[in-house]
């Protein structure tokens, strides 16, 4: 996500660029956070060349069932006899890169599901965040009774609940991402924005007369925006665990497009006749995750050091 | 008590030989990412036995750093690179941590600045203090508690035996700085190294805390390492003085003699910068010294002082001065030292001085712009009993500001004072419409101002703006000076959109910054220029009124003198009004054309500067001027204490709520009965001066002046 | 600090309410036609429309709401006019709605038309008796009377012409005659502990939940036993060791085991210790519902899983706690005075290092119990968390409910506890 940033805005001045490269900078001078970027980088990467290329077509059963690793399928078969590379490969799509609209178009956004839904969280978190800590009072006491709540259910079983109340679909997991994500966002939120609430420069907008709006959106967002990068990029990891764990209890991503959760759930099923099968996606899952983990970890670190 | 006794002379006996603590040419570097920072280097002097040496300097000199050398705490990535930390004759430096360990708490001991920090939240103070004794001296539980007690009691604590089954935020500020001193002498330490032990206290406070310094030096005859930055404390509890320049000790010697004829440039203009309690504006001037302390990283190779300096010559510029030894006993690294004559120093060209228009002759004639007329701003508190909870208790109320009267003249400065909790900022955060007002009148031009920024017009609100405390986080991190100052000239639409930029930048010079400052980060500015932006923000919709919230207190001094002449200068072109809060009770006179005296929400007395600053005043005010800290040691200063702590805003005492601590209650019939029972009246003096205070006017005339010259020897 | 813990209470009472009535909005808007789930696609719309009927879900959602909150015998009897009680069948053990018509227990049932009552006997069983009952007319000039029926419901009979409804049987479905008009289900409410039947078994829902909940409990209780202290310790080495390499071990491994999602975490240890090693079975059979306390290696899997997605978490909170309290002023203050160091870290470092772990550790508590929902699902151990699992894509109302609100009930007062921990340890609460 960072990466992306500077194609972004090299229209506007070369010194925003410049900038934007001293942010990214500061990740390279942690070590943790450059093992934790290339991890993520080698998947966007895999996940890109899907898009074009795999080594046989995902959901096609060419091969003899439940092969172990050999010389055509590099990481065996599936009890369908297809190539799990090919699948490990296509299953990043979903997560990181395409989102399927609901409707009989197949209409695919950019944006995987993970992506999406720590998005929707951030909105939803940060507006109502920003609204408890700076109006106060009653505004904060009920968004966070609210919250509150959402955050003693079990995440798990709200995901349960939302994703059986509607159809199974890309939509309804980033819906219930945002769902369950928004309370912890709002948290943070909130609690840097009654630190920077306290400052002098809002005092100062302030005494301008500004709209509430401005204060919050204006004054106090863009201070808060690095804890919230990182939160983002550890929500994104939780996200993909999420989606994973969902797809491994049969209620996830829909099919035919493969998704590493249920991957693991049916190599499980035939896990006595080729325990290889649960590894690759296991392992996908797993080291993405971590490596998100890693890079927001390492990033917080140099941007605390950063601020000293 | 035999044991601890004992203690004692062991101590003693120790050190008479030589100094207690002897630094030769320290320095102290720090490793970074690449390479590393030295931060403090050619460091030298020595602490005797029942010695004050103060170490004086602006942030960023490297004075606690040297504190933390002795200690070697240097962090992981600090250490000690040259010279000798010499402690009773043995070397610390190279000791191991274990030797150190040992003689830390035992022999030297260290009190810091904040003591809410110091003292562990967790813990009983009487724990905390305990384990110095026990750990040390291998003492019982009971014997320790019954020193500490004793200690406490030493400190003047009251009520010690209850203090050690405390918590740390259940006493005052001040009773955690005595628990922290107590503890410090516990072992009766050679060494007691102080880093700005009052900087984090109110002035009354502070006082008396310095007094108890100045006392224990006496009765311990223990070598003191005092650090300040405040050149006041230095002359009130410092025999011998050293000053400290971005990393170096620039000038030593006896305090007498440093503050009489300071010889160095930099202590020189050190002094320039500091208003003397009772200068005012019209008669004297400040000067601030050109320029900013040098991160370590960029000093100059020759002289470090020398880019500021105002008689600096190649050879500063090439060669690193030594400190030389001067006949008066000072030494002093400089050059040129001796041929400097401070009174010949004129102000340089590049220093640009407020022009102010002759303080006289239009006094009173002045129409009030702002008038106040028994504001009041109550704040509800929720109790925290069950009944209060369900809304059944009685409605209770923070006081903050109690019957508020006073006016502002057009182009004139008010200037309040008073202790923390006084309601001064609360005041001025209700005038502006941050609060809204409880009850009472508030007019500006006529308009009126007692509800909150909601109930104001854009007019309204432009013509009233603040400067704030903070330099820190007075601007937003996110966005350039130049988008921050020019917010408000779009926001009321003051300037039309395309001319905002050279407004700004006209503002920007006016402020002595250049034009490119315009796209600078607020972090990429220093505490001075930060405060100067908030400044052009402020003045941006160019208001009638600016509210100025403690603008300098956060400051060194030498940038402090820069923001008040810009601040006067300010005034002087464009006529506007001020109301200025601060603590420093010498800036404000400095500053101020009129002060007003706040105690616990109530305004204790009002009138012209110079008024307020000579007898008749009120009890209160009285006791703040004989605290506050002054830099001449040649002065005599009456010496008034307070008891006990500021009460409470939500119970404040009845009638006069200072009788409680009022040292001069004695004064009147029944030892002040009438203090407790009815309000005072307001005791009219002349020309706005007035007091609020049962002694009669009278009886508050024969008091004697606060500051008198002392009798040369 | 009495007001502290009044505004927990009051703000975990509200927490339920919002959580409940979230489950209640999903479940309604999810379940679809929960009547096809129970009776097959194969079933006729005349059949789930009478099935519907008899279940009350005819009634709006807000009434089916509070009847599952406060129960509706309060509202029922208004329409019986005699109070109405619940009382054991001794026989089969299960609860029975009778009105109290003037001290004896009644019901009522029709046949051909006609009422007949029903009168309970001291040892439990029914006399049937034709005594002529008092029918109401209505607007439109119907008679009909309401009464209590032999399956728990108040009901609505119309005089003359019984409705024909379809009846659930153990053998099947069966169209009867003399059917009631209206039902109401009756059911104590929630707040009365009766969470109601199940929709897939037809069985009250506690009877199947109590074993499942003390289950879920040992799974989690012998997890957290093994967890909390070495999470604890292994955090706090990690923090006094800032930087140094056991740090940067822990840290990493922490960091691994928490971001490894439970299923995967699961899955390599049946491949390490099922498959490979062979030391304990890979596939775990629960044949009864007590299968734990007959083999306890069962549990070896289920309770590793566990522990470690939740060791790293803890531990990594615990050190960056201890990193923090390791570098404030106090500590600084406690090495000058000389303190040795094991004494700076045992007696002013721990406690307050402590302080934020346990809050956010209770406040985590539902996040732990996802990990084992997951788990139970892996393993197919029986607990709450399969339970919960397999009634949700079931869309099983109360079954979810009942179930989710003992997980809530759990993470409100490990929230309470964690509020009360927090207070012992922080004495500026304590003393507030």
């Amino acid at each position: 996500m960072t990466v992306a940033q500077p194609t972004a805005t090299v229209s506007s001045k070369p010194s925003r660029l410049k900038k934007a490269w001293e942010g990214i900078s500061i990740v390279f001078e942690s070590r943790v956070a450059t093992v934790g970027l290339i991890i993520v980088l080698f998947w966007f990467a895999l996940g890109i060349i899907s898009l074009f290329w795999t080594p046989y077509p995902p959901n096609a059963n060419l091969f003899e069932q439940n092969l172990p690793p050999n010389t055509t399928n590099w990481l065996g078969t599936d009890h369908l006899g297809r190539d799990i590379t090919s699948r490990l490969m296509t299953g990043t799509q979903v997560v990181l890169l395409k989102t399927r609209l609901p409707g009989d178009l197949g209409i695919v956004i950019p944006g995987g599901v993970a992506l999406w839904g720590v998005f929707g969280a951030l909105v939803v978190g940060a507006f109502l965040g920003l609204n408890a800590a700076y109006r106060g009072g009653w505004w904060d006491q009920s968004i966070m009774q609210v919250l509150d709540a959402l955050v003693a259910f079990p995440a798990i079983v709200l995901y349960l609940v939302i994703i059986t109340a509607f159809e199974q679909g890309d939509v309804v997991v980033i819906f219930a991402i945002t769902i369950t994500g928004a309370p912890g966002v709002a948290r943070l939120v909130r609690s840097l924005a009654l630190d920077i609430k306290t400052r002098d420069y809002i005092r100062a907008a302030e005494t301008r007369g500004e709209k509430v709006s401005y204060i919050m959106f204006k004054e106090i967002f863009p201070n808060a925006r690095g804890p919230i990068l990182v939160d983002a990029m550890l929500r994104v990891g939780y996200a993909i665990f999420m989606i994973g764990t969902l797809g491994f209890l049969g209620i996830g991503l829909p099919p035919p497009d493969p998704d590493w959760g249920s991957m693991v759930n049916e190599a499980r099923k035939f896990i006595f006749l080729n325990p290889w099968g649960v590894i690759p996606p296991a392992v996908a899952i797993a080291s993405l995750v971590v490596g998100l983990n890693l890079f927001a970890d390492g990033l917080r670190e140099e941007l605390t050091r950063y601020q000293k | 008590m035999a044991e601890a006794a004992m203690d004692w002379t062991v101590n003693k006996n120790l050190s008479d030989a030589g100094p207690v603590l002897k630094i030769e040419e320290v320095a102290v570097a720090y490793k970074v990412r690449h390479g590393e920072i030295v931060a403090v280097q050619n460091v030298s002097f020595e602490i005797k036995r029942g010695e004050s040496y103060g170490i004086v300097g602006e942030s960023g000199c490297g004075k606690s750093t040297v504190a933390w050398a002795i200690v070697n705490f240097l962090g992981a990535n600090g250490y000690v690179k040259a010279g000798s930390i010499k402690f009773l004759g043995q070397d610390l430096v190279g000791k191991t941590g274990e030797e150190l360990r040992k003689l830390r708490g035992d022999q030297i001991a260290m009190v810091y600045q904040d003591p809410m920090q110091a003292l562990n939240p967790s813990m009983k103070l009487g724990d905390q203090m305990k384990e110095v004794l026990t750990v040390h001296r291998g003492m019982s539980d009971a014997d320790a508690a019954k020193r500490c007690i004793e200690m406490l009691d030493r400190v003047y604590m009251p009520d010690a035996a209850n203090v050690m089954k405390r918590y740390p935020h259940q006493i005052s500020g001040g009773q955690q700085q005595r628990v922290v001193i107590a503890m410090a002498l516990l072992n009766n330490p050679a060494l007691l190294i102080m880093d700005e032990p009052t900087t984090a206290l109110d002035v009354t406070v502070e006082a008396a805390v310095l007094d108890l310094i100045a006392e224990l030096r006496r009765d311990f005859d223990t070598a003191i390492m005092y650090i300040t930055h405040n050149l006041g404390v230095v002359a009130r509890v410092c025999n011998r003085v050293g000053v400290m320049y971005a990393g170096e000790m620039v000038e030593r010697g006896t305090v007498e003699q440093i503050f009489k004829k300071p010889q160095h440039p930099y202590t020189q203009g050190l002094m320039r910068c500091v208003p003397k309690l009772g200068a005012d504006k019209a008669s004297s001037m400040l000067y601030p010294i050109i320029g900013r302390v040098p991160p370590p990283r960029n000093r100059p190779i020759g002289c470090i002082f020398n880019p500021r300096c105002d008689y600096t010559q190649d050879r500063c510029i090439e060669e690193r001065p030594q400190l030389r030894d001067m006949p008066n006993g000072v030494s002093v690294r400089c050059h040129f030292a001796g041929e400097i004559d401070p009174a010949q120093w004129t102000p340089p060209e590049e220093l640009k001085l407020p022009s102010i228009s002759g303080g006289d002759g239009d006094n009173g004639e002045a129409e009030p712009i702002l008038t106040v007329n028994g504001l009041k701003k109550y704040y509800p508190v929720q109790g925290s009993s069950l009944k209060d909870l369900l809304g059944r208790g009685p409605k209770r109320y923070v006081k903050a500001v109690e019957d508020a009267t006073f006016s502002v003249k057009k182009g004139k400065t008010l200037g309040i004072v008073g202790e923390s909790g006084c309601g001064k900022s609360t005041l001025i955060k209700t005038l502006i419409g941050l609060e809204e007002s409880t009850a009472g009148e508030a007019q500006f031009l006529g308009f009126d101002i007692t509800g909150d920024l909601s109930t104001r017009n854009k007019q309204l609100i432009q013509e009233l703006q603040m400067v704030f405390q903070n330099p820190d986080s007075t601007m937003n991190p996110s966005y350039s000076v130049g988008q921050q100052i020019g917010r408000p000239m779009i926001r009321f639409g003051t300037v039309p959109k395309n001319q905002v930029r050279d407004e700004v930048i006209k503002l920007l010079q006016a402020m002595r910054l250049g034009e490119n400052y315009y796209d600078r980060l607020p972090r990429q500015l220093s505490g001075g220029e930060k405060q100067r932006v908030g400044i052009a923000r402020a003045l941006a919709s160019s208001p009638n009124v600016v509210l100025c919230d403690e603008p300098v207190s956060a400051l060194d001094v030498s940038v402090q003198a820069a923001i008040l002449n810009l601040l006067l200068d300010v005034q002087a072109e464009s006529g506007t009004t001020m109301i200025f809060i601060a603590h420093d009770l010498s800036v404000v006179r400095f500053f101020s054309d009129d002060v007003a005296v706040m105690y616990l929400g109530q305004i204790m007395e009002i009138g012209p500067a110079d008024a307020i600053y000579a007898p008749p005043y009120h009890p209160y005010t009285e006791a703040l001027l004989s605290a506050v800290p002054i830099p001449d040691p040649t002065i005599q200063q009456k010496h008034i204490r307070l008891e006990g702590n500021v009460p409470s805003a939500i119970s404040p005492p009845s009638g006069c709520r200072f009788h409680t601590r009022c040292p001069r209650r004695h004064l009147l019939p029944n030892n002040g009965k009438i203090c407790e029972e009815e309000l005072p009246p307001w005791r009219e003096i002349g020309d706005g001066h007035r007091i609020f205070c049962h002694i009669p006017l009278e009886t508050l005339r024969t008091f004697d002046p606060i500051i008198t010259q002392k009798e040369e020897d | 600090m009495a007001r502290f813990l009044f505004r927990s209470a009051i703000s975990a009472i509200v927490t339920m309410l919002i959580v409940s009535i979230t489950l209640f909005f999903f479940l309604e808007v999810g379940s679809g036609d929960v009547t096809v789930k129970i009776l097959g696609i194969e079933s006729t719309p005349e059949q789930r429309a009478s099935y519907r009927a008899q279940l009350g879900l005819n009634a709006p959602a807000w009434q089916r709401y509070v009847d599952w909150l406060a129960g509706n015998d309060w509202r029922a009897k208004n329409q019986v006019g005699h109070p109405l009680v619940s009382v054991t069948n001794q026989m089969t053990g299960e609860q029975e709605w009778w009105a109290d018509v003037d001290g004896t227990l009644t019901r009522w049932t029709m046949e051909d038309g006609r009422i007949l009552t029903l009168q309970r006997q001291p040892d439990g069983t029914a006399s049937a008796r034709i005594i002529s009952v008092d029918w109401n007319t209505d607007e439109n000039g119907e008679e009909f009377f309401w009464g209590v029926d032999t399956k728990n419901n108040a009901v609505k009979w119309v005089r003359g012409s019984g409705e024909t409804v379809w009846v659930r049987t153990k053998a099947g479905f069966r169209k009867e005659g003399n059917g009631p008009r209206e039902y109401i289900p009756l059911r104590k409410g929630l707040i009365r502990f009766d969470a109601g039947k199940s929709l897939q078994t037809g069985r009250p829902v506690a009877v199947t939940l109590i074993p499942r909940v003390r289950n879920t409990l040992v799974l989690a209780g012998i997890a957290f036993l093994i967890v909390m202290p070495l999470a604890l310790i292994l955090g706090i080495i990690a923090g006094i060791n800032e930087g140094k390499v056991i740090d940067r071990t822990i840290s990493i491994v922490g960091l691994t085991l928490t971001a490894t999602p439970e299923f995967v975490t699961g899955i390599f240890l049946i491949l390490i210790f099922g498959i490979w090693l062979q030391v304990v079975p890979a596939v775990a059979l629960f044949t009864s519902p007590n299968a734990i306390f007959e083999d306890p290696s069962l549990l070896i899997l289920p309770v590793l899983t566990l522990t470690a997605v939740e060791l790293g978490y803890i531990a990594r909170m615990t050190r960056a706690s201890m990193v923090e309290v390791m570098d404030t002023a106090y500590i600084r203050t406690a090495i000058i005075k000389g303190m040795p160091r094991r004494r700076v870290v045992l007696r002013h470092a721990l406690r307050n290092a402590l302080m934020a772990p346990i809050t956010i550790i209770m406040l985590h508590v539902n996040w732990l119990i996802g990990g084992v929902v997951v788990v139970e699902a892996i393993f197919g151990y029986p607990g709450l968390g399969s339970y919960i699992y397999k009634a949700a894509v079931f869309g099983d109302p109360n079954a979810v409910e009942a179930a989710a609100m003992l997980l809530v009930i759990i993470a409100v007062i490990t929230r309470l506890l964690g509020d009360l921990a927090y207070t012992f340890l922080n004495p500026r609460i304590r003393y507030a």
